[in-house]
């Protein structure tokens, strides 16, 4: 494993893979930090490129995307008020008040060093966790995966933004687009409605760009009159951090840390999650909790190391059984697929070189977001009121190119079109895009398990109840719809008791 | 008379009219699967029928979609707060330039195929900018220029990525 690692970091400080990670982080800065585009915006629009680079200059490209689109969340937060994704929601409770108070510089110094900590740690962890837990992963059988995935899809499906039911129908929808194509088991064509170009189904590629770029960018020009940036963004920069701040931001950086971290392995949860949940913490552990709400730099620091270092624990259910967290891993997912690393519990066995370069890229990148990130915070920071207007036809353009790309099909380009428009209703009337996309991605590997499991046991469905393994994962599936209708109808009570009284 | 009422009250009730949508499909689906769908034949079918074959995942997730659309609906139908009010549309929404760009989209994919890469995206890039409201036109063309240009650098030039026609003209 150590040869793996120092040869891991030998290949992340190559000329070509450490310019790919610069230019990562400042893409994926500038579109966290402009309110109304977003890190999993970013992934979308930018992936398909990276089909056209080898793994160690593609790969690292994406990581500082995503890195530096959640970090760049937390600029507009603390400037303007107005969190750039939803990761950054909590860091502007203090980030924004600490502005006001002409402390601009030392909120935004704070919220980077902490994103970079708790990415670090995190990415360290991931590092020397993933070997053992391959080999955990690889005594599943084919039944147990099928279980794991369903209930990882239930849990999304169950916890996810809307109601529940809602979150079970996206659940449909993206496993039956998932099944459109040639299935997995007698290569019969399915719902192809006759036209050639979807007899291997749609690619995720256009599908991800119209549900999360196109759709945010019609959702963006319907309201463009409504983004009343305030010009009175902080000019008074203040002071840097001094001793005393970067003492103080310690406990809150690890705490955030260690809360990012596993609430990352869990399907679903996600980032914002982390982001309130480290706050939450920090706030009840800390000596002046009455002083939260009014610009403490703890307040920064504890949700940005949280919302960084679920980037680290959401590597780990992606990479052990090929289930991505949320949607940004889905995204980083499919980019790993199409490089010819296929997530699962081979992953580590047959390409485990490749593995090491890439988690030694991950801890490199952290450095590379952090002295980047110090350059560009100023910069950034100005392009914050650039109005949507210039913006949004660039970005279509963008879009557009990115459907085309990957297989130089303009077929693909309308089923950016048709899924960008879906996706800006499904969000609209409350339902989340992110299981669809995340079912869509994992629906075909889900039924080539089911049918693995069923020729093993030779049609014996018992085999999913007599394996413990997946025992507990159907338990946990059953548990979870169970509890969420039983939560659905008592609050419906609530609120129908409370308006008529 | 049902039909005309049942509709009457699905635009007034948003959750019902979504649980109809829904629930419309997944029939829909259900109905034209057997088309969409085919048997397997041969001996490769009757070799690999076990329990779950290639229909059952498009059966199982039409099913989950109709039922979801089905409680959707009962709840809408039954919801104790009366009539919804219509989410007031705001006056500064712009729903038109939702469906102009929709539209823009369209148009862009069959003039990138017919006139050629750079000329459709400053087309597209300089409407786009007039109608979304910036004014100034010089600033305009300099934006289209500046942006094509980026455009055509990164995805022609480095990337090198075949657009149908010549990338530049005809």
């Amino acid at each position: 494993m150590w040869e793996y690692i120092i040869n891991g970091f030998a290949a992340a400080f190559q000329p070509a893979t450490l310019l790919a990670m610069v230019a990562g982080v400042i893409a994926g800065g500038w579109f966290g930090a402009m309110p109304g585009l977003t890190a999993t915006m970013a992934m979308a629009i930018l992936v398909p490129f990276t089909y056209f680079m080898e793994p160690l200059i593609g790969i690292p490209f994406l990581l500082g995307v995503y890195k530096g689109g959640i970090w760049g969340g937390s600029i507009p937060g603390i400037l303007i008020n107005v969190p750039g994704t939803g990761a950054a929601v909590a860091t502007l409770i203090d980030g924004y008040p600490m502005a006001k108070s002409g402390f601009a510089k030392k909120a935004l110094l704070a919220a980077l060093i902490a994103s970079f900590s708790g990415e670090l740690l995190s990415s360290l962890w991931v590092m020397f966790i993933m070997e053992p837990l391959s080999r955990v992963a690889l005594l599943f059988g084919a039944a147990d995966l099928f279980s794991l995935i369903f209930a990882s899809l239930v849990v999304m499906a169950t916890v996810s933004e809307g109601t529940f039911i809602k979150g079970l129908a996206s659940l449909g929808i993206g496993l039956w687009l998932a099944g459109i194509g040639m299935d997995p088991t007698l290569g019969v064509s399915r719902f192809d409605f006759g036209f050639l170009q979807l007899i291997e189904g749609f690619h995720f590629v256009p599908v991800v760009i119209g549900l999360f770029a196109f759709s945010e960018v019609l959702g963006a020009v319907i309201n463009r009159k409504n983004i009343a940036l305030s010009k009175s963004i902080a000019t008074d920069w203040g002071p840097g951090l001094n001793k005393k701040d970067l003492i103080a931001i310690v406990p809150p950086i690890l705490k955030g840390t260690v809360i990012g971290t596993i609430i990352g392995m869990i399907p679903a949860v996600g980032q914002p999650v982390a982001a309130f949940l480290g706050y939450g913490v920090e706030k009840k552990t800390n000596r002046h909790p009455e002083k939260f709400g009014t610009g403490v730099i703890e307040g920064v620091a504890a949700p940005e190391a949280a919302n960084n270092a679920v980037n680290g624990g959401a590597l780990i259910p992606m990479l052990t059984f090929g289930i991505p967290g949320d949607v940004v891993t889905a995204v980083l997912l499919g980019a790993f697929i199409v490089q010819g690393l296929r997530p699962g519990p081979f992953l580590m066995v047959e390409h485990a070189e490749m593995m090491y370069s890439i988690f030694a890229v991950k801890i490199v990148a952290c450095f590379v977001m952090l002295i980047v990130g110090r350059i560009l915070i100023e910069p950034l920071a100005k392009m914050v009121l650039i109005p949507r207007t210039y913006l949004l036809p660039v970005l279509i353009a963008f879009c557009f190119v990115g459907t085309f790309a990957i297989q130089n099909s303009m077929f693909d380009v309308f089923t950016g079109l048709l899924f960008g428009v879906i996706g800006f209703y499904l969000k609209k009337y409350k339902f989340n895009v992110g299981t669809i996309a995340i079912s869509f991605l994992l629906g075909k590997v889900l039924e080539k398990y089911l049918f693995q499991a069923l020729s093993i046991s030779h049609g014996d469905w018992s085999v999913f109840i007599t394996r413990p393994i997946s025992l507990a994962f159907l338990i946990i599936a059953l548990t979870m719809i169970i509890t969420s209708v039983f939560y659905h109808f008592k609050n419906k009570a609530k609120i129908e008791s409370g308006a008529a009284g | 008379m049902f039909l005309k009422n049942t509709l009457k009250l699905c635009f007034k009730k948003t959750e019902l009219m979504i649980g109809l949508c829904l629930t419309v499909f997944a029939a829909v689906m259900l109905l034209i699967l057997p088309y969409q769908v085919p048997e397997a034949s041969g001996k490769w079918g009757v070799i690999m029928a076990v329990p779950a074959g290639h229909r059952f995942f498009p059966i199982l997730s039409l099913i989950l979609v109709l039922i979801c659309g089905l409680f959707i609906m009962i709840e809408g139908i039954y919801s104790k707060n009366g009539i919804e009010k219509k989410e007031e549309k705001k006056s500064t929404e712009d729903y038109k330039g939702f469906w102009v760009t929709a539209a823009s989209w369209a148009v862009y994919a069959f003039m990138v195929i017919y006139i050629g890469y750079v000329v459709s995206t400053a087309l597209l890039l300089l409407f786009l900018l007039w109608y979304y409201g910036a004014k100034s036109m010089v600033k305009n063309l300099i934006i289209t220029a500046g942006a094509t240009l980026f455009l055509y650098v990164i995805f022609v030039m480095v990337m090198k990525l075949p657009f149908p026609r010549d990338t530049i003209l005809f």
